[in-house]
């Protein structure tokens, strides 16, 4: 085959991929910026709207961490929200996605080690009393813990956890994906088990998975898995181990699972 | 009797003598080309970092028009241990080819797909945790199939050669698959002047 022959398939194909249709509309996604004077960081925030958004129905939230990482990205969870509120016959929900490009490993972490910097709290505070007030005040959503899922991965798992442990009331559905509980000397299960008297009786919807190769995330999930089954009798879970997957590539099938769990149970 | 046994012994040998001198090498894009190649080096994952060093050995036949057939083998062995933890980790890698060798008398580029199963073993064991399971052990033979770029370089017998193999299955695991860089030296099997 010729040169030329070769190079007119590579961009044939190429128009065919440029002319395909977007999977997200763009007029659904909005991008607002938010400087939190409880961080002192600036957060940009894309929020995707259902593409048949009604302002008269109050929405569920969906809060993505890593919403701007691109085995996470706000726009891929809003298509798979699309797909499975359809499959189980369920309203579509908003998604809120939140960039952590700026400090990251202090905002996820809860203590300060040599791989973060102890800023879980102050950044869960500011989704508490800044994020999500600013969403419920712009869009029509319900504003009880029960319609808010929050979803992270890896760090972004870790401070999911922090939240079912020690802000329980903001959240009632948790995706906790590859989750980081090997923090710290496994600083996550300290909290899980001072709070465990107070949450124990919580009626949440938790979903933990990882992938198979990531093995000190699938300890430390195995045994999460195993608290919630022993110790939260009112806790609807499920645990999945991704077969021959590593932490990057587990992440969106993981999250796929996870809100199909979600519309499943809700 | 002895004699006779030492002059067979010392006549044998001179054949095998003769036969060698009559062997030639074959350049890298012969039809009769055959090597044996052993090679370590760099696994290299994402997030960007590196694995321990596997230890590689790739036997190549060539076939007719530039093709070749080759059998792979990779094998990886790592352990830690941490006053928290303990890790170890095995990996064997065994897998058959074909592909294409383009190369002149000194140099050869080589490009093939390999099939073949990937044995995995690890154990995880954590210390001075109130966990209720301590130990991880993770066992798994798998379908592998592969992408392998070679490069020999070299007039003589032994000679260099530097490869990259890419693991191609699962495909959705790419980025974080053993892909691994290797170095090391071929040896080219002599063949017989006709």
């Amino acid at each position: 085959m010729k040169i030329s022959n070769i190079l007119f398939t590579i961009g044939f194909l190429f128009l065919l991929i440029s002319c395909s249709k977007a999977e997200i509309e763009q007029d659904q996604v909005k991008e607002i910026s938010i400087h939190s004077t409880i961080t002192g960081t600036d957060y940009a925030i894309w929020v995707v709207l259902p593409n048949d958004y009604d302002a008269s129905l109050k929405y569920e939230t969906i809060y993505v961490l890593d919403g701007d990482a691109f085995y996470l990205k706000t726009e891929k969870i809003a298509k798979l929200t699309e797909k499975l509120s359809l499959k189980y016959n369920k309203q579509n929900s908003i998604i809120v996605g939140i960039s952590s490009k700026n400090d990251r490993s202090r905002d996820f972490t809860p203590t300060i080690t040599s791989e973060g910097g102890g800023g879980s709290e102050n950044y869960s505070k500011f989704i508490e009393l800044e994020l999500i007030p600013r969403i419920e005040r712009d869009y029509v959503v319900d504003t009880t813990p029960k319609s808010r899922v929050l979803i992270g991965h890896s760090f972004g798992g870790l401070v999911t956890g922090y939240f079912f442990t020690k802000h329980p009331n903001v959240f009632n559905n948790y995706l906790l994906l590859s989750p980081s509980f090997w923090y710290d000397n496994n600083i996550f299960f300290k909290y899980e088990k001072e709070s465990r008297a107070i949450n124990a009786s919580q009626a949440n919807l938790v979903f933990v998975a990882c992938g198979e190769l990531e093995e000190s995330i699938v300890i430390c999930a195995i045994e999460f898995n195993y608290r919630l089954t022993t110790f939260y009798p009112n806790c609807k879970h499920d645990f999945l181990i991704l077969s021959n997957r590593g932490h990057i590539p587990s992440s969106l099938e993981n999250a796929e699972s996870g809100l199909e769990f979600y519309y499943k149970n809700k | 009797m002895i004699k006779l046994k030492s002059i067979l012994i010392v006549s044998f040998l001179l054949v095998i003598i003769q036969m060698q001198a009559q062997d030639s090498l074959p350049t890298f894009k012969s039809e009769k080309f055959r090597s044996i190649e052993i090679k370590t080096g760099i696994g290299i994952g994402y997030p960007p970092r590196i694995y321990k060093i596997p230890i590689n050995i790739v036997y190549q036949q060539n076939l007719k028009r530039g093709f070749s057939t080759i059998i792979y083998s990779e094998f990886l062995s790592m352990f830690s241990k941490s006053s928290e933890s303990s890790y170890s980790e095995f990996i064997w890698l065994e897998a058959v080819g074909i592909g294409k060798t383009i190369g002149k008398n000194r140099f050869s580029n080589g490009l093939y797909l390999l099939g073949g199963g990937r044995a995995y073993y690890s154990k995880l064991t954590l210390y001075n945790t109130d966990f209720n399971q301590n130990t991880l052990v993770t066992k798994k033979i798998t379908p592998e199939l592969g992408l392998l770029y070679n490069l020999k370089i070299g007039k003589k017998k032994i000679y260099f050669t530097t490869q990259m193999y890419f693991a191609l299955t699962p495909l959705k695991n790419f980025i974080e698959a053993r892909h691994t860089l290797t170095l090391g030296i071929g040896y080219r099997f002599q063949t017989q002047k006709k």
